[in-house]
Formats: C-alpha cells, structure tokens, sequence
C-alpha cells in the first residue's frame, strides 16, 4: 500500500475509500518534485490566455477552404498544422491556444465567486450556529438536492446564453461545497481558546472572523480552489457542449469539443484534442489540490 | 489603599440553559475588589469560578444559552449592562484576561507581537510601527529574551511557559486596571508555575493593577493572594484574606480543601484526606447548605435552610451555620503556607 495512504489509516481516521486510494496512489506517482511539473502545465495554460500570439502557430480565425479537415501533422499552404484543422480550415492546436482564456477566465472567476459566498456563509454559519447556521446550510442544501445542470440550461434558455449568466450559475454550483468545508473548519476553530482570549482582548466579530478564523482556514479554502476550478471547468465545458454556454464566436474548449461534434466520423481530432486538453487539466487541478491537502494534513 | 472599589459584583447568577435543565452555574455570588489588590477564587472543577470569571466580561461562546443576573460595577458602569461596543473597550482595554491553556490561546498563523500589536492598536489608537516597537517592549518585560526576534515567530516556537508570558504581554498590553487570570499555571510544570506567579505579582506591583486569580491550587493563592475566596456550587462559602483563612479556615469545606494539600507532617501517615462524595452537578435552586450532604459537621438546620454569610472576624465571612462557634475554637497553630510578616 502507498504511503500517504498508510498515513491515513495509522491517523485513526476511516479506512480510505477506493477512490481516495487511487488518487493516494497517482499522488505517489508523482514523487516530491512531480508537483512542479504540474505547476508548470498551469503556468503554461496561464501564459497561452495571457499572450495566446506567442503559442499559436496561426491566426485562429483565418479560414482556409482548401485547408479544411487535414489531419493531426498534416501542412497547407499556411504551414504545418500540428493537430491538423476543422471544417473551415482553420488551425486547431491555435484555436484551443486562443479558448484558455476564456475557458481559464471562466473557471477562475465561477470559483472565486462561489468560494466567497461558501466562505462567508460557512463563516457565518459554524461561527454563530443556531439559527444562523441552519437556515445558510438548509439552503445549500436545497441547492445541492436541486439538479442544477438542469437549472442551468433552463436559465441559459430562458434568458439567452451569455458569459455573464454563466458567472451566476456556475458559483451556484460551488458554492456550497466551500460552505460546508468552512463551516466544519469554523464549528471546530470556535472552541479553541484563542478565539475566547480574542474576544476578551475585545476584537470586534468581524475582526475574530476576518482575521482570526479566516486565516486559519485559508490553506483548506485554496487547496479545494484548485479542485474546483477544475469541476466548474467540466460544467462550462458541458454546458457549451449543449449549447446553451459560450456562443461564437467567442470559444473555450468546451465549445471547440461541441463544434467538432457532428464531425466525429471523419475528423476525430475536432473532438478528442480539446477534451483530452481539457481532461488533463482537470486531472492536473485536481492532483495538484490533493497533492497540496495531503502535504499540509502530514504536516500537521 | 483606597476604599472606593474597583470591582463591584453583586448578587451574580449565571444559569445555562441545556438540554438537561437549567444549570446554576453560579449562584448569588457577592465580592469587591479595591484597586491594586489580589484576590484568589479557589474551589473544584465545576465550582463556578471560571464561569464567575467570564460573566465579568460576559465572556461566553455564542452558541450557549446563558442568563445573567445582579451587577457587575466596574469603574462606575455596570458590565452587565452596557452594550456590547462599550464593553469591547472594557475586554482587554481596562480587563485583561489569561487563559489556562497557553498552547491554544494564541493565533497560531499569526506571529506573537502582531497579536499584541492588534490589541495596542485596538485599545490605545497606536499606529502599526508604534504598536509593533511597544510590543516588543511589552515581549521584555515579561521576561522573553531577543524580543525582537521573537516578536516576529509563531506561537508554535514558543515553549508553553513563554506563551504563557506572551499571553500575560498580551493581557498587560493595555495596561488594564485588573487582570483575570483563570488557571494560569494549571498546565506549566512546576518551575515555570513558579516563575509565572512571581511574574504576575511582580507587575500587579509595578502596574499597580488588581489581579483576580482563580485556581484549585492553594498553594498558587498563598504565593501571590492578599484575599481568598472558596466557591462551592456556584456559591461563596468563605472570604478571608490570606493569612487569615489559612490559620483559622472556618468553613468545613475550605478546611476540607486545605486537608487535601499534601503536608511534611502527615508524610509519615502516607494518606491524603479526601473529602468524600461528589460536589453537586447543578448549584443552587435548593433549599439546603449545597455542602451538607458531605460535611461531616452538618447539622439538621443545614439540610433544611440555606445558610447566609457570617461574618467571623474583620473581613472574614463564612457561610455556615456553625460558623460562629466554629469560629470560637479553630485553633489550628498555623499553616506551612503562612506568611511571616
């Protein structure tokens, strides 16, 4: 069995399910200097958004109809089209250069929006219990019974899809999971004396919450950020897969893998590139979190 | 020393509401306090000294269910009545408070002179950089050597001891005009005990502030308290000032609990003398000495009436049916901890 594994279980907590044993067992795999290779995937995600020109080998709207459909490595008259070009010729390996950034933009913000409102509510909530805490954790709960994919098309439906109404679903989708996390971490926190020796130093309640707990929980809140930026991805990607996202012509990756769609039979690449681009960063998001969570819980 | 009180508590009831039941925390408790004076609360787990400690300051967590009643004057306003941004001043501006636990009383992602820097800049306006060099100073006079580098650490660097002194730098910053310190030393061994309690009496001098000391430990009272009062279910059974109650305990319970206090005399016999029986779980409501059922002194009148408080001796007062003639004939010939004048 792999260590970080075994450290669990010798800790006394429950026995790891067979989920966590594998992402246990890929974090393994990545060896102590791993999680640089990873960080490195992410700058480089975040360099192609910021200055997409510098990696893309062709403009990615230019189209070129006696280069449409070429393969993966096959040339025009442009040059080499490295994973080949769609059904207007246009150069696929640019165009997913040019969707990170709206991808990434979308992600990032979804999560941090979500992360404020669970952070306050899971603030609020373990920190005052009572009232407070059951009516913010009986809404989160609502909203995680509620089928929010199918909220969301029937939102995006009703009032037209656009970047911005996606920023007001997808946090819905987040929000809740930051907000039991920081509640737990709050519920626990709260009995510790320092927060007392806070209160009879005469810190007011916003003090002991912003600078007190939220510090304290920080470490957890970023690592399940990255997670998370991760899965609002998947559900950006999913919903411009049904249409009802980003529209051209605008495009993230999620669009690009929709577009390539009806395509699948003669040209896989429109499809498979973008959701193998957009299935590692999903992977690398989500080790990287767990990579992190599993360092600082050794670390005590 | 003056005669107008700093601290003024009267008639003080603290009752948590649970699931069980009403607790009575704290019973009808009555004491002053002057200016610059120490005074030691003593009595077992569950007495009520702490919760006494925190209703000073209503110092309760958020989610309990507690009722206050009586007065608590401090420097002429009643604690117990002022509104909660007046008594933010009052918390570790004018009442500074030290916890038993000093290995989880501070922040531990913030370092220790930024914690005593908020409450400088809290309570006496200072701006970052004044507040930053000052609690350096404060970091030294309790005794933390490089305090400036220290300043700047964890609390995670600091031994238990040390944070003790931190907190204590941290309790003192803003010169309160009375210190609460609720178990100071229960978690320190006892070297650093001692080198703690000479600590807090030494700036209680210097400061010229009062400290109300609470503990089970006679022996912390003896070597800092100038007065004593014992608790038991969430009453005052006996107030005397130091030398005084150590030499003629007049309470059956107080006496019970300096029995318990391992002595050179007894060392021959090899036994402690336990009080037997469990103190009572909820204080208060009865009609009955909380005590009696395991006083072996205990008369019939101490079942039926709750006894007042009898005063003794000149500021000695016990509250006791027996107290008077009890009184008469105490005639134990001094205590080891008694202090030559």
């Amino acid at each position: 069995m792999s260590v970080a594994v075994a450290k669990r279980t010798s800790s006394g907590e429950p026995a790891p399910s067979t989920e966590h044993r594998v992402w246990g067992r890929l974090i393994d795999m990545l060896g102590s200097r791993g999680w640089i290779l990873l960080v490195l995937f992410l700058v480089l995600l975040v360099a192609a958004s910021i200055v997409p020109d510098v990696f893309a080998p062709h403009d990615h709207d230019t189209q070129n109809l006696r280069a449409r459909l070429l393969g993966p490595g096959e040339s025009s008259s442009e040059g080499l089209h490295l994973l080949g070009t769609d059904s207007l010729g246009r150069d696929l390996f640019s165009r997913m250069v040019v969707g990170t950034r709206l991808t990434l933009f979308i992600a990032v913000t979804a999560t941090l929006i979500g992360a404020g409102i669970g952070v306050l509510f899971g603030l609020l909530g373990g920190y005052f219990g009572g009232r407070t805490d059951r009516l913010l954790m009986r809404l989160g709960e609502a909203q995680t019974a509620m089928p929010m994919f199918l909220v969301a098309i029937l939102l995006l439906s009703l009032l037209g899809p656009s970047v911005g109404i996606l920023l007001v679903v997808l946090p819905c989708l987040v929000w809740p999971i930051f907000a039991r996390v920081v509640r737990a971490e709050a519920l626990r926190l709260r009995e510790e004396t320092f927060i007392e020796a806070s209160i009879a130093t005469g810190c007011s309640t916003s003090t002991i919450l912003g600078r007190h707990l939220l510090p304290n929980v920080a470490p957890r809140i970023l690592v399940l950020c990255v997670v998370e930026i991760g899965h609002v991805m998947l559900s950006e990607a999913g919903l411009s897969f049904l249409g009802v996202g980003v529209q051209p012509p605008d495009t993230t990756w999620g669009l690009l893998i929709s577009e390539g769609r009806p395509l699948l039979a003669v040209a896989w690449w429109l499809t498979i590139l973008p959701g193998v681009l957009l299935g590692i960063s999903v992977l690398v998001l989500n080790l990287l979190g767990r990579y992190w969570e599993a360092r600082s819980g050794a670390a005590g | 020393m003056s005669s107008l009180p700093l601290l003024e508590v009267e008639d003080l009831h603290v009752t948590f509401r649970t699931a069980s039941g009403p607790v009575h925390a704290v019973d009808g408790v009555s004491f002053t306090m002057r200016p610059g004076s120490s005074l030691g609360v003593v009595g077992e787990s569950g007495s009520g000294k702490s919760v006494t400690a925190r209703a000073l300051l209503r110092l309760f967590a958020i989610t309990d269910d507690v009722q206050i009643s009586g007065a608590v004057r401090f420097d002429g306003q009643d604690l117990l009545r002022i509104d909660e941004r007046r008594l933010r001043d009052v918390r570790g501006g004018q009442i500074g408070m030290i916890f038993q636990d000093p290995l989880t009383s501070l922040n531990p992602l913030m370092a220790v002179g930024e914690q005593i820097a908020e409450s400088l800049r809290l309570h006496r306006g200072m701006s970052r950089s004044e507040a930053a060099s000052e609690a350096v100073e404060l970091l030294a006079r309790v005794g933390i050597a490089d305090p400036e580098q220290r300043a700047t650490e964890l609390p995670s660097s600091f031994s238990g001891g040390m944070r003790q002194r931190v907190m204590i730098s941290l309790a003192i910053a803003c010169r309160p005009r009375l210190l609460i310190a609720d178990e100071p030393t229960t978690a320190l061994d006892v070297t650093v005990q001692a080198e703690i309690l000479l600590l807090l009496d030494e700036l209680r001098r210097s400061e010229g502030m009062a400290l109300m000391l609470i503990t089970h430990d006679f022996g912390v009272v003896a070597a800092t308290c100038d007065d004593v009062q014992v608790m038991y279910a969430g009453k005052l059974v006996e107030k005397a000032s130091m030398a005084h109650l150590f030499d003629r305990a007049n309470h059956p319970y107080t006496e019970g609990l300096l029995r318990l206090v391992p002595r050179f005399e007894d060392a021959h016999t090899g036994r402690l003398h336990p009080i037997p029986g469990q103190p009572p779980i909820t204080g208060g409501g009865g009609s009955s000495c909380a005590f009696a059922p395991r006083c072996s002194h205990a008369v019939d009148r101490c079942r039926s009436e709750v006894p007042p408080e009898i005063a003794v001796g000149p500021e000695h007062v016990s509250a006791c049916w027996l107290a008077a003639e009890r009184a008469k004939d105490t005639t134990d010939a001094g205590h080891p901890w008694r202090r030559t004048p």
